[in-house]
């Protein structure tokens, strides 16, 4: 197991003032949170599409399916450039 | 002649009154039909859009001082995040105002909830088994608008069915009246 370095744990949050450290923290925490939000929003959809059949159903699963993509998008982003 | 026998496919209000819809539920039988599907009037998306309008211009007003405090990646990254957070409060409306609906086939009637998406109740109602509908009406903008509640009063302990705010109350409650009507008198 590799030694976790606390020098390099702090050169991952590499701010300059704790505001940037807690606007990080924050946006990961956020994003993560909303994941697992339109996760769920998501497989109730192709529930919901399920009970009630259209010509349109296929369009919402597409909507919120793309929504999954956005979050997780925001997810790598507050993770990797933020 | 079958009551609703006349009636073409037809959508109106946006989908919310819709007669002969091209749509199926899950339990419905294979001789079924479905004559008519009922949702909530259009306006009342008016306060989720005037919420959304509101953070809208929240956002726009915020990033004039954000530059104090953030770099160039934390104002995109803040803009993104609660554009598509404003986009899933009214995806979330629009999704419980499209699924919350009310069925009305030539052999019974179906409420459809879905409460925030997460919980599903179904409530069957057989044709033979109403005893009475109520059309309801009242308020400024109901009158204007043209939309109330229908209240679907069955025999015994069965639940009864409610449909709300949906358009023209009145005449989908006669619709449903000719449809009791016309299946008491085949029985």
């Amino acid at each position: 197991m590799p030694n976790l370095d606390p020098a390099a744990i702090i050169a991952f949050f590499a701010g300059s003032s704790p505001l940037y450290l807690f606007f990080k923290l924050g946006g990961i925490v956020f994003s993560l949170v909303f994941l697992i939000y339109t996760v769920i929003i998501h497989k109730q959809v192709q529930e919901i599409t399920h009970t009630i059949t259209n010509s349109r159903n296929s369009l919402f699963i597409l909507i919120s399916f793309c929504q999954v993509l956005f979050v997780l998008g925001f997810l790598l982003f507050a993770i990797v450039i933020l | 002649m079958r009551p609703m026998d006349t009636h073409a496919t037809s959508h109106h209000l946006f989908h919310s009154f819709c007669i002969r819809p091209a749509t199926r539920f899950d339990t419905q039988g294979d001789t079924e039909q479905v004559l008519l599907v009922l949702r909530a009037h259009p306006i009342t998306f008016f306060f989720p859009v005037l919420n959304s309008i509101f953070f809208f211009v929240l956002l726009f007003i915020m990033n004039f001082f954000l530059p104090s405090f953030l770099s160039i990646a934390g104002i995109l990254f803040l803009n993104a995040f609660i554009l598509i957070f404003i986009f899933n409060y009214l995806w979330l409306h629009f999704l419980n105002w499209y699924f919350n609906v009310g069925i009305i086939t030539d052999e019974r009637i179906v409420d459809v909830d879905f409460n925030a998406i997460l919980f599903k109740q179904t409530t069957y109602t057989d044709l033979s088994h109403i005893e009475d509908v109520t059309a309801k009406t009242g308020g400024y903008i109901e009158s204007l608008f043209d939309f109330g509640n229908i209240f679907v009063q069955t025999a015994g302990t069965e639940t009864n069915t409610e449909f709300m705010n949906v358009p023209h109350p009145s005449h989908a409650a006669k619709i449903i009246t000719e449809l009791t009507r016309n299946n008491n008198a085949k029985s």
